[in-house]
């Protein structure tokens, strides 16, 4: 995932999974089911963006120490 | 229940502990002046206010699952704005800006009337948030205490002495400085201490409510269909609730970069870019975790019967009503530490705003305040105790109505109005001033239009037709269906007018109004570009001016903002980073000059008023400003570029020089993983390397142990010859001595026979005394003799005494020939004798081994003059060697020997030894025999 367009993708899913037709599924008697998904996602979300982080190059230019 | 006076000692110690902590990071000297990643990132969380702790349950109880878009949006927000933050980072560190203010009136024209604006809509949207907060406290600590919420104990007695140590804790760690671009290290450990603080808390009462007084989460979800109201649940949304979702999205995604103290925080506080990557996934892990149990906390607090309109108590009532007051005094000091961070820091960001530009012109402009311009300090600290003071106004006089609940939300659209002018800003590279303008003031108003006085009016402070009919009954001017559109909810609809015309006016004014001055766009370009680049550039007859005339100049426009020792310190630092030590100022120093008094002065009253300032002071003369304007214009010609060009080749150039940072960046991180290689091949050579030297060590061992065994072959060869050589004379002295025994015996022993006998036996050991010597000799170590002279058929006599005899009695016939009788006599070669007999004895030796079964067997040496050499044939009856043999011959270990009869050393060790000598040793094919050649330099 070194590549900036994988930002872009992590966004994208993000979106998606916090979007239509995900978020307008009947629920109303497993409310614990659109619970789980819903922090699942946004925990696979946190995952992802880590691990992207993790794996951009860390002496990106203008990473000096401020002044 | 806690009194209310408890309450406040609880509140007091727990900021006296955070505050002096704060004090000790910001004293600290010891960790160099970063902050840390973690300690960066968890400063961010000043995101979760009070409202978290009560807001988000309440909108739960109402909405459903409605409440994590507000933090949804910062994870998608920091996943996509990585690199506008980054952008606006590296901004601060250059133009030395304290708020999104100094940002934008910088960018556009340096303009005080962009910076007014920003800091009025920050003040209007923000002060409201203050008294939210201020109200959160003052409720909870009611309910708490159990006082009714207008009591004045509380509203008066805790709701001011929070407002006050609000307003010294604010004016103690954020504004103990005059600079405010300064970072605020204390502040920020206190902010991140009470991030952990607020989210430790949150979980141990929201796992206390939904584990221990609710049965777990499956009973709760169980009882969820039941209990939240139908329309409250995503799985039910149709378009409006969507629309709903999705802009509150925006509006959280926008909060995180725009809200005054998020800016703050993330830009102005940044000590090291870097740590933005940890925030980028950390700060949404924290927003996971905080609402981890907020949707099972209102659930649990409606099945318990309660009503929603108490939703936002939930997290408090629930365990105070079952009698956990401990658990009900974390929630309430959680809540406080939320609130408390949010009024802290958005007092610091808003007063730094005001002060800058609505207090410092007037105090630079109007005769009555020029007094002020020493009390900068006092200013600041002044206009934050009145920030604080109006939010604790609006709490009192609004109270619990619309216009303060909903002032949250309502806020996050006043800060979304600042996103058009800021990314054209940073993005755009036509967009200017008038579209700033444009925008800024239609979306403020749009956004007062449709949200800021419906909640006014909601609250019973405005004429509810205004809402209901649209403003002089216009029913198409109806704020929360304005032109018709019906069917969202006001915050959503708000959002998208707003947005829509704060855009729209600012693409359009900056399309159609365009800069107009480009002596301004130049001046602006040249002073962006370093002083230093353009020296070679400059006109040789360039004006110097007198330094000290210069600091005088500064001095005293220091002087009116800062007390004189200051002053003094600053202008003398100022000179020494734009001048050095020079005695007189060059027309470019004095323009580095003009940047560094502008920067210092910026840090004090923004950077406006400090160009205003500068502008109106002599620190550039209007003869130092034409003569510096034509030094420009001289650089200009120099170099052949019109401004654009130059603003073309800037793009270009920094574009450039990130690019070549980045492959930098590269090439050192592949350079770092060539070292970690290397480091690890060195270490795998040197291990190789110190296996060879063992190896070679033991084959030394091993060539030697087999050069010994070479030698004790030929003894053992020798052994033989040696059996018979002194078993002859041995039998020849026992037979003396036998035929003396006989004669004595019998009486007949003649006196001449008896010597004649005895001479016998005498000179009969004397030749095994020189066998013996001669074994001696050979079998000792010689490599280390000096070389001597010898007689060449001394040698031969010493070397033939060991093998003669055994030849003769195998039938073979020795032969000596000298080509001169006068070599026999006088040949002398230098030498080791004992390694030439070696050499003589081996290859006779094998001469013997080889023949020793042939009918025919003869051993002819040959003694004779070549040219300059000596040369010594050993030739045997044999058939001679083939080429191919003859080339492999002297190689070591070779032989033609049975195994275990011949080590395969012996020729070649001869032939090191008479290569040692300066010689050689050689087959000769074109004998019919076997014939070696050995060929020694001829000495005398």
């Amino acid at each position: 995932m070194k590549n900036p367009e994988s930002r872009w993708v992590i966004f994208g899913l993000s979106i998606l999974l916090f979007s239509w037709p995900f978020i307008s599924f009947e629920n109303s008697k497993h409310i614990s089911w659109i619970y789980l998904f819903l922090f699942a996602s946004w925990i696979l979300s946190v995952v992802l963006i880590y691990f992207f982080i993790a794996s951009e190059d860390t002496s990106e230019s203008g990473d000096a120490e401020n002044s | 229940m806690f009194s209310v006076w408890s309450l406040l000692a609880f509140i007091f110690a727990l900021i006296a502990a955070l505050v002096g902590i704060g004090i000790y990071t910001e004293r600290r000297r010891s960790g160099g002046t970063d902050d840390g990643a973690i300690v960066y990132s968890l400063s961010l969380a000043i995101y979760c206010t009070s409202w978290t702790y009560y807001g988000s349950i309440g909108l739960a109880a109402k909405s459903g699952f409605l409440f994590t878009a507000i933090y949804l949006g910062p994870t998608l927000a920091l996943v996509a704005g990585y690199p506008f933050i980054r952008r606006l980072i590296q901004l601060k560190n250059r133009l030395r800006i304290s708020s999104l203010a100094d940002l934008l009136s910088i960018r556009y024209g340096k303009s005080a009337g962009i910076g007014a604006l920003i800091a009025i809509m920050a003040s209007v949207g923000i002060i409201p948030y203050i008294a939210l907060q201020l109200k959160a406290i003052v409720s909870t600590a009611a309910l708490i205490s159990g006082h009714e919420p207008s009591a004045p104990v509380v509203t008066i007695g805790l709701g001011s002495g929070i407002a006050i140590l609000m307003v010294l804790v604010t004016i103690f760690l954020g504004m103990s400085q005059l600079d405010s671009t300064r970072r605020h290290r204390g502040l920020i450990m206190m902010l991140s201490l009470e991030s952990v603080l607020k989210l430790v808390f949150f979980l141990i009462a929201g796992a206390f409510v939904t584990y221990r007084l609710a049965g777990g989460m499956g009973k709760l979800f169980q009882d969820a269909a039941q209990v939240l109201p139908s329309t409250a649940l995503l799985g039910r949304a149709g378009p409006p609730q969507v629309i709903q979702w999705f802009s509150q999205l925006l509006l959280a995604g926008s909060a995180i970069l725009f809200l005054p103290r998020q800016f703050h925080v993330t830009v102005v506080e940044n000590s090291n870019q870097k740590h933005l990557r940890t925030a980028c996934w950390l700060l949404p892990l924290y927003l996971v975790l905080i609402n981890i149990f907020v949707l099972p906390v209102a659930i649990a607090g409606l099945s318990k019967g309660y009503s929603p309109a108490l939703a936002d108590s939930f997290l408090l009532l629930l365990p105070l009503e079952s009698g956990h007051n401990l658990i009900s005094l974390m929630v309430f000091l959680g809540g406080f530490l939320a609130a408390s961070a949010m009024v802290t820091m958005e007092t610091v960001t808003v007063s730094t705003m005001v002060v800058n530009y609505l207090v410092y012109p007037l105090v630079r402009e109007v005769r009555p305040f020029f007094f002020l311009r020493r009390h900068l300090l006092k200013c600041r600290w002044f206009v934050a105790a009145v920030v604080v003071a109006l939010g604790y106004f609006y709490m009192s006089t609004v109270g619990n109505t619309y216009a303060l609940v909903a002032m949250g939300t309502i806020s996050f659209v006043a800060v979304i109005q600042f996103a058009p002018a800021t990314f054209g800003a940073i993005y755009w590279s036509k967009a200017n001033k008038t579209g700033a303008y444009l925008g800024l003031i239609g979306g403020f108003l749009i956004w007062s239009y449709t949200l800021f006085l419906p909640a006014f009016a909601k609250s019973g402070w405005l004429d509810m037709s205004y809402v209901s009919e649209g403003i002089f009954g216009i029913a198409l001017l109806r704020p929360e269906s304005l032109l018709g559109l019906n069917g969202l909810d006001p915050i959503s609809h708000g959002t998208f007018w707003s947005l829509l015309v704060n855009a729209g006016l600012f693409v359009v004014g900056s399309l159609w109004f365009p800069a107009k001055s480009e002596a301004e766009e130049r001046t602006r370009l040249l002073f962006e570009l370093p002083a230093s680049g353009l020296a070679r550039y400059a006109p040789q007859s360039a004006v110097e001016i007198n330094r000290s005339a210069k600091e005088a100049e500064i001095f005293q426009l220091f002087s009116e903002y800062f007390p004189r020792n200051e002053a003094s310190q600053f202008a003398a630092q100022c000179l020494r980073k734009a001048v050095g030590s020079d005695d007189r100022i060059s027309i470019l120093q004095l323009a580095a000059l003009h940047e560094e008094v502008e920067k210092t002065l910026s840090g004090a009253v923004g950077p406006v008023t400090a160009h205003s300032a500068l502008m109106s002071s002599r620190v550039i003369t209007s003869d130092e400003g034409r003569a510096l304007s034509s030094a420009y214009g001289e650089i200009l010609a120099n170099m052949k570029l019109s401004p654009t060009e130059i603003k073309r080749k800037i793009d270009f150039f920094t574009e450039r020089e990130a690019l070549l940072a980045a492959q930098a960046a590269e090439l050192r991180r592949k350079l770092a993983e060539r070292d970690t290689e290397n480091a690890a091949q060195t270490v795998e050579l040197r291990e190789t390397n110190e296996k060879l030297h063992l190896s070679l060590d033991q084959l030394r061992e091993t060539q030697q142990l087999l050069l010994e065994s070479s030698k004790f072959k030929a003894l053992g060869e020798m052994s033989a010859g040696l059996a018979h050589e002194i078993n002859t004379p041995l039998a020849m002295i026992h037979l003396s001595a036998a035929q003396a025994r006989e004669l004595v015996e019998e009486g007949t022993l003649d006196r001449s026979v008896l010597v004649e006998m005895l001479g016998t036996i005498e000179a009969t050991t004397m030749r095994i005394g020189k066998i013996v010597q001669g074994l001696r000799t050979f079998s000792r170590d010689s490599g280390g003799d000096p070389f001597t002279n010898v007689l060449l058929s001394r040698i031969l006599v010493d070397t033939l005494a060991f093998c003669e005899d055994r030849f003769k009695d195998d039938g073979i016939r020795l032969t000596v020939e000298f080509s001169d009788p006068a070599l026999e006599l006088e040949r002398h070669i230098s030498c080791r004798p004992t390694e030439i007999s070696q050499v003589l004895l081996n290859l006779l030796n094998n001469a013997r081994d080889a023949i020793i079964e042939l009918p025919e067997k003869w051993i002819r040496i040959q003694i004779k003059d070549v040219d300059e050499w000596l040369q010594i044939s050993v030739t045997d009856s044999g058939q001679g060697l083939s080429s191919e043999l003859g080339s492999k011959i002297f190689v070591p270990f070779f032989t033609t020997k049975p195994v275990g009869a011949g080590t395969g050393l012996g020729l070649s060790v001869s032939k090191g030894i008479i290569e040692a000598h300066g010689g050689s040793l050689m087959v000769n094919h074109e004998n019919l025999n076997t014939c070696f050649v050995i060929r020694l330099p001829r000495s005398g």
